[in-house]
């Protein structure tokens, strides 16, 4: 019988919590004001291409220049306004797979402290062995979410 | 559409929209099956006696949303009130108002009732566990209405409930029903985890 097999204290791996700890700063970053990853909602600016349509020309510029203008801006208000809700939607899973991580991963310590009570019966270390994996796929659960969001994907990084 | 789960295997995929199913999850090397040692220890309310053996079956189904009624709204907002009320108070007062959560009478075809009311009784039952002396009465709460025998809505209400149920049985020394209890949350948690995954 082996009494002493498992440390069943796994803490957070370093990497759940640094990417936990970006889940969080992802929310007010997306909660406070438009993404500047957003190619076309940013002035141009020496970044790349120039700038779509006519540049402001100060006090002559005409009034089909401010229609275009006008008409532009509309444009990209409907384009935010798409990305934002789908960014709040993947936002959303991401949170909720890593609160749930978070949930079982604290359960589970509680599991294995009672099955440390139990060292004997193989029915407490399954358990416990169990929960331990739950846990780990939990984690790199919401890894996986979080780190698929951060990377742009192929709309928003061939963006002009 | 039944499903099974046995410890260290998945039969079948994700669990498709409204229909409900239900699953069978032994998490235990032998379903229901096993003795336990007692340790009594010193704490609170442990007791020598334990009167579970080790089972962690789980049955869960999916609630199917329901037309929305008068009545149905009248209920949710009566214990959407119930919940302000009990976050005003402690103690016991906060158990008084719990309790008269779970006697608000629930109005015929609310499915998501069942998840509400689960919800109320693992912060019953949570309220009961600060008390010294209430690990007891909340083990006698959430022990029927979250039993193996049962069917569990798929939900988080169901996970709170199992846990609280467990800390009541680790509270009283009954270590069987605290593991099972655990388990059975941490399954819960874990088919809602995979029902979120793309």
């Amino acid at each position: 019988m082996n009494l002493r097999r498992r440390p069943s204290r796994r803490p957070p791996t370093p990497r759940f919590v640094r990417l936990v700890a970006g889940l969080a700063l992802l929310t007010v970053a997306t909660a406070c004001g438009p993404r500047s990853s957003e190619g076309p909602a940013v002035p141009g600016g020496g970044h790349g291409a120039p700038p779509e349509g006519p540049g402001p020309q100060g006090q002559g510029e005409s009034d089909q220049s401010i229609d275009d203008l006008k008409a532009r801006l509309n444009r990209l208000r409907v384009h935010q306004a798409e990305l934002a809700s789908t960014s709040e939607v993947s936002f959303g899973v991401c949170e909720e797979l890593c609160s749930l991580a978070s949930n079982i991963c604290s359960v589970k310590e509680k599991l294995c402290e009672v099955a440390e009570r139990h060292l004997g019966d193989e029915e407490y270390q399954g358990l416990c062995r169990k929960a331990e994996l739950e846990c780990s796929e939990a984690e790199d659960s919401c890894v996986a979410c979080v780190e698929a969001r951060q990377s742009p994907g192929p709309s928003e990084a061939g963006a002009p | 559409m039944t499903r099974m789960r046995i410890l260290g295997g998945r039969m079948g995929g994700r669990m498709g929209g409204r229909m409900i199913w239900a699953r069978v999850g032994g998490l235990g090397l032998g379903l229901g099956v096993g003795t336990i040692a007692c340790d009594p220890g010193d704490a609170g309310e442990r007791t020598a006696a334990s009167a579970h053996s080790l089972d962690a079956t789980l049955r869960t189904h999916v609630v199917a949303p329901s037309s929305p009624t008068a009545e149905g709204l009248a209920y949710l907002r009566a214990v959407a009130s119930i919940h302000e009320r009990a976050d005003r108070v402690q103690g016991e007062a906060r158990v008084r108002v719990l309790r008269e959560g779970l006697g608000v009478p629930v109005p015929a075809g609310l499915a998501e009732a069942e998840i509400v009311r689960l919800d109320l009784a693992a912060r019953l039952g949570e309220a009961l566990l600060d008390d010294p002396h209430g690990a007891r009465a909340a083990r006698d709460l959430l022990g029927p209405l979250v039993a193996v025998e049962r069917s569990l809505p798929l939900d988080r209400a169901t996970a709170r409930a199992l846990v609280v149920l467990g800390d009541a049985a680790a509270k009283t020394g009954d270590d069987a029903l605290a593991a099972g209890s655990y388990a059975r949350s941490i399954e819960v948690m874990s088919l809602l985890r995979q029902e979120l995954e793309p």
